[in-house]
């Protein structure tokens, strides 16, 4: 019930900060140099034909008047018309989020995992040659540009050794996928459909495994550092000691309490992984969210850019809430 | 002229068409060379065939918003053209002959004596997809919604004099009239680019009191009838075209699939070329297409093209303004560099504002070759020893990055400083469109061959590729005179005049015509050179 | 007392890490830095100059240590100038960004109220703002210059310091020091200045540094997309983006140099950060 109060209560604090991104954004996009408008008329348009497509995207009203019927329109789940290819913002959006959570959740799962057993082997070996061997590649692994990893990765895995399919599109075809969700493993799965999910595995493989090696140093960090702080404690060095098994000591005593801050920053990472994929979309031509967003920003395509800020911003909200919440059941000093 | 990013690296921007794109229909390759002669495999539909593209298509709807050049070549093979232009061989390759334009879908298209009334005839029979034949009403339906959508086509009929809806005339079901105001040479031309036509019983079904047109359907659901049909389409990634059996007319499809996938980096389409993962890389650069041409396995199809490079310099805007810099510039520029660096040598020089092989063209009085030394005495003649302006560029085109790096150093030893600014699409558009750059690359194609379409679009007052705001009452009066003149004799005489005028006047710094290059699996056959670019997708096969 | 002996000698093993760690990272910063700084004397060539004699993408030579770029630019003087670009929009954008982070921190920490309010739901919202797509924004509306891009990035990373400080100075204001202070009549802003703000900061010493590091893969990164420096300045991500066609075709010299220098600078931001913090942690403990 404490919970559910939490959870309401960061809900309800949620609407001004989601408020405010949509001001902010509305406001920075139109005040971006570029028209949004002259891209997709050709060159012969007259200011007559710009005039009229303008009006057809509601530009020509007063900026008041555009903020309110997309406020309104956002009331009702209606993310708008893109101008750039009069469809229907709502359902491009649908099909752009698969893929990139796809992506990105695969790649911080795996994270957290190599996360925590290297970070706790890591702090049971503190110090030797090992702990320091791992925390360094970590390091280098996230001091790399994602986009040069990518290539490098493409290069030998693909062009080299020939192990992974071609750096384009993010299953085989020939599998004839039916999409549901737009995450490709996911409807594999939903379906049945197993060449397909063997394909859309092995195409997520390189671009995961990219963005794995560029997120798992903080991860790690943490990891090594609450369970550090477990082992030189007072509690379980009696513990110790008092010759509890091995097994016990570190399930009951060591993983728990070293695992109690990675929600957040798993959450942290999260964050920044999904807004910054597009990097990564790129080299491994990966159609998602990043791109498509991209692309909005390029060709001022303003409700495609208002409606990927926002949904990245309430994605970022949501899994800032999600990990307040775990941490709260994972450590009962948290009062909420 | 037309910017073409279809051969960009970095469409990471994916920016699309963002200019002019005018389809070319002029030119020729007479000087095309090295092109293998790839006409084997038989008339036997093989089977799929794997193309690249750097981006995705940004509509279905031609009418309303499709501008970007991946879209303007799908709806080619997608939408039934009534007309199209015929095939003719030169040196050993096959390139799209725009001398000759032929019914395709249509039966006929030919002109009253006044060429004033042009009457489109149908072929009987022809079902599209849904069932629904292909009628009389569906042209006139297409057309009204062009003209309603006030976009691409609307603006282009205007230089044939149709303007309003009422000048396409349903005669009977297979028989559609097109009133012009005016006699023109450039019918069949501009109608080989506008006439195709929807299947209007099946739009007509999700048009609504708010959305007459069916602009929504058709954004979501791609046209039908074309030599392909669309038999897939994931948003963003992928195109399945399949051919259509029910095409009436000559040269259907021979491959039966065509994938179409996007693959924004050109580093990584050269690399699934290599591997035969993709047959046909439309997104190489210039620098990947030097390497690919010792590449085995892969063929690079080359001929050589009207697209022209140029530097446009605001004529209204100082210091641009005083001739005398222009021509400063002019001396400044490193052209035989970078023909060798920026196309490696796959680049025809031009002297003159005429593109090469356009009717009319000639080098008479054109003194501009790269030294500095004319250069700074160009400028010593303005009465400035330095000068400096912003250079603007398509951010997204690696090409034109090269190109402006190397004008930049060269002229600053002429004493031009030069700010390299790189423009996204809508920055660029903007700014074109309100014509406040004072320097700016272009490059792309014109799409008629001819000098006054030229002047038309690119030299007259108010004219919309104007961007350098050039005007001269002399070449307005040359204009004027070359509406009348019907002579070949006597337009290559205007033609002369205008060149002199354009070389003492130099509003343009013309750089070189690249050559169209587009590399390909070895097993690739049948490729016809497109002149205005955009590729017929029903020629190709794969002999394996 | 064995368990408390073996601690302290566990973490004075923890701190020699750590000052191993500070050290080479330091040490890898400080050669970056000096060739970077004497980058004239270490090469003949200009970073924008072009050979006219040598081929463009000549391969590594005499002539040219790393070879020439598909411009013809000799690629070892560009990586040198490009140094100091990246080095310096790094400092800068995250020096900026701890400057107005902490202010902001101060302000919202020390008064609270509404105005803490305001300016932690402002901070809310720029945190929840996707970084790449604000950077670009920022980036498109002053233009591409180094001075435009130093505020793209100090305003994205603006925000974390400020929820950071304000954590810090929420815990110190009722600290009896200050107290003190302010009972001996010290004015607010003097408090502040000399006694809140220094002892708010410990933890974004060590913050700052893996932030530079991370400022200089946006940099690069905002490059890669067309967004970043323009040509033909030097920057090591536009470096690398510009040769990832001659790495592709075996010309390794274009794009592998920036990209290991790009990785050793970070990594020597990285190594620094996380020898400063393992040393906090010791000092916490």
């Amino acid at each position: 019930m404490r919970i559910l109060r939490f959870v309401a209560r960061r809900l309800l604090q949620l609407i001004p900060v989601l408020l405010g991104v949509v001001v902010l954004t509305f406001l920075l996009v139109r005040v971006l140099p570029g028209d949004p408008i002259r891209t997709i008329l050709g060159p012969n348009a007259t200011a007559a034909d710009e005039a009229a497509a303008r009006a057809r995207f509601g530009l020509d009203r007063p900026l008041w008047r555009q903020f309110t019927d997309y406020l309104g329109g956002l009331v009702t789940g209606d993310f708008g018309t893109s101008i750039q290819s009069g469809q229907s913002v709502g359902s491009e959006m649908a099909l752009r989020i698969g893929p990139t959570m796809e992506l990105v959740v695969l790649a911080v799962a795996i994270a957290v995992v190599i996360a925590t057993v290297a970070g706790l082997w890591s702090a049971r070996h503190a110090n030797r040659a090992g702990d320091h061997g791992i925390r360094v590649l970590a390091l280098i692994g996230n001091s790399m540009p994602e986009f040069w990893l990518g290539l490098v990765l493409i290069l030998v895995g693909y062009a080299g050794l020939g192990w992974f399919p071609a750096p384009s599109g993010r299953v085989d075809p020939d599998t004839d996928l039916t999409p549901i969700t737009g995450a490709d493993a996911l409807d594999a799965l939903l379906t049945g459909n197993m060449p397909a999910l063997t394909s859309a595995l092995w195409h997520l493989a390189l671009p995961v495994l990219t963005l794995v090696i560029a997120i798992v140093a903080p991860l790690l960090r943490s990891v090594r550092a609450s369970a550090l702080e477990v082992l030189r404690s007072e509690p379980y060095a009696a513990a110790e000691a008092h010759g509890l098994p091995g097994r016990l000591l570190r399930r009951g005593y060591l993983v728990r309490a070293a695992l109690v801050r990675l929600p957040s920053l798993a959450a942290l990472v999260f964050g920044f992984a999904i807004g910054s994929t597009v990097l990564i979309e790129y080299v491994y031509s990966w159609q998602g969210f990043g791109q498509w967003a991209l692309r909005g920003l390029l060709y001022r395509d303003y409700p495609v850019v208002q409606a990927s800020v926002l949904v990245i911003a309430l994605c970022y909200v949501v899994v800032f809430l999600i990990a307040d919440v775990v941490h709260a059941m994972l450590d009962p000093r948290v009062r909420i | 002229m037309a910017d073409s990013p279809l051969l960009s690296r970095r469409s990471v921007l994916q920016l699309g068409g963002v200019g002019a794109l005018l389809l070319a229909t002029g030119a020729c390759a007479s000087g095309s060379k090295n092109t293998p002669s790839s006409s084997g495999s038989g008339g036997a539909k093989s089977s799929t065939l794997k193309i690249a593209v750097s981006s995705y298509i940004s509509s279905w709807d031609q009418d309303f918003v499709g501008f970007d050049l991946t879209a303007l070549m799908l709806y080619k093979n997608v939408f039934p053209y009534m007309i199209d232009y015929g095939v003719k061989a030169v040196g050993g390759s096959k390139i799209l002959d725009t001398d000759n334009i032929m019914p395709t879908f249509a039966e006929s298209f030919e002109p009253d004596a006044a060429k004033k009334v042009w009457t489109l005839k149908l072929r009987k029979g022809f079902k599209f997809p849904s069932g629904n034949e292909l009628k009389a009403a569906d042209v006139k339906w297409s057309k009204d919604r062009a003209f309603a959508a006030k976009a691409n086509v609307a603006g282009i009929y205007r230089t044939i004099g149709l303007t309003k809806a009422e000048q396409v005339v349903v005669v009977d079901d297979y028989t559609v009239e097109f009133h012009q105001e005016f006699p023109s040479a450039l019918t069949r031309q501009i109608q080989a680019i506008s006439l195709y036509v929807f299947d209007s019983v099946e739009a007509k079904k999700h048009a609504t009191d708010a959305d007459p047109w069916a602009k929504e359907w058709f954004a979501k659901n791609p046209p039908t009838g074309g030599y392909f049909n669309v038999s897939k389409a994931t948003q963003g990634q992928e195109i399945e075209l399949t051919a259509n059996e029910a095409y009436p007319g000559p040269d259907p499809a021979r491959t039966r699939t065509i994938r179409i996938s996007v693959v924004p980096a050109a580093a990584n389409q050269r690399l699934q070329l290599q591997a035969g993962d993709i047959d046909v890389a439309l997104g190489a650069s210039p620098r990947d297409i030097k390497d690919l041409k010792s590449a085995s396995g892969v063929t690079v199809l080359s001929a050589a093209s009207n697209s022209q490079i140029a530097i446009q310099m605001s004529t209204t805007t100082a210091p641009f303004d005083d001739v005398n810099v222009r021509k400063a510039l002019a001396y400044a520029t490193p052209y035989e560099q970078i023909i060798k660096n920026v196309y490696g040598g796959d680049a025809r020089p031009t002297k003159s504002i005429v593109p090469l092989d356009m009717p009319g063209y000639s080098e008479k009085g054109y003194p501009y070759t790269y030294d500095i030394d004319k250069a700074k005495a160009a400028l010593a003649a303005s009465g400035k020893t330095s000068i400096s302006s912003e250079l603007v560029f398509q951010a997204d085109s690696d090409e034109q990055q090269q190109l402006a790096v190397l004008v930049q150093s060269e002229a600053r030893k002429a004493g031009i400083e030069l700010k390299l600014t790189p423009l996204d699409p809508a920055t660029l558009a903007d700014r074109r469109g309100k014509k406040n750059i004072p320097l700016q690359i272009t490059s792309g194609q014109l799409w008629v061959n001819d000098v006054e379409y030229m002047l038309a679009t690119s030299f007259v007052q108010g004219a919309n590729l104007n961007y350098a705001n050039y005007t001269n009452p002399k070449i307005e009066q040359l204009y004027e005179q070359s509406h009348t003149t019907v002579d070949t004799g006597a337009r290559n005489q205007l033609w002369a005049q205008v060149q002199e005028v354009m070389a003492e006047d130099v509003p343009w710094v013309v750089i070189c015509q690249p050559n169209f290059n587009l590399p390909v699996r070895k097993s690739v056959a049948g490729w016809v050179q497109p002149m205005d670019g955009l590729a017929r997708l029903r020629y190709l096969g794969a002999s394996a | 007392m064995s368990l408390l002996r073996t601690g302290r000698r566990r973490q004075d093993r923890d701190g020699r890490f750590g000052t191993v760690l500070v050290a080479t990272g330091a040490g890898i910063l400080a050669v970056v830095a000096l060739a970077v700084l004497l980058g004239p004397l270490l090469t003949p060539w200009g970073p924008n100059q072009i050979d006219g004699d040598a081929p463009t993408l000549a391969e590594p030579g005499d002539a040219h240590l790393f070879g020439t770029d598909v411009n013809g630019m000799d690629v070892w003087s560009r990586l040198l100038y490009a140094g100091r670009v990246d080095l310096g929009i790094a400092i800068a954008a995250v020096a900026a960004a701890v400057v107005l982070g902490s202010t902001l921190g101060v302000v919202a920490g020390y008064f609270g109220g509404w105005l803490d309010d305001v300016l932690m739901r402002l901070t809310d919202i720029f945190q929840a703002f996707p970084t790449f797509i604000l950077a670009l924004a920022v980036a498109a509306l002053l233009g591409s210059g180094p001075l435009n891009l130093t505020v793209a990035i100090a305003l994205v990373n603006a925000p974390a310091y400020a929820r950071l400080v304000r954590a810090e100075v929420r815990t110190i204001r009722d600290l009896t020091y200050v107290d003190a202070a302010r009972t001996s009549g010290a004015s607010t802003i003097g408090l502040l200045w000399r006694h809140v703000l220094p002892n708010s900061l410990t933890p974004v010493r060590v913050i700052a540094p893996l932030n530079c590091g991370w400022a200089m893969l946006t940099l690069a990164g905002l490059s890669f997309l067309g967004l970043g420096i323009a040509v033909p300045d030097a920057e090591w991500g536009a470096m690398i983006s510009l040769g990832t066609s001659d790495v592709v075709a075996g010309r390794w010299w274009t794009s592998v140099p920036p990209g290991i220098a790009l990785l050793v600078c970070v990594l020597g931001f990285s190594l620094l950060g996380e020898g400063l913090q393992e040393r906090a942690d010791r000092v916490r403990r």
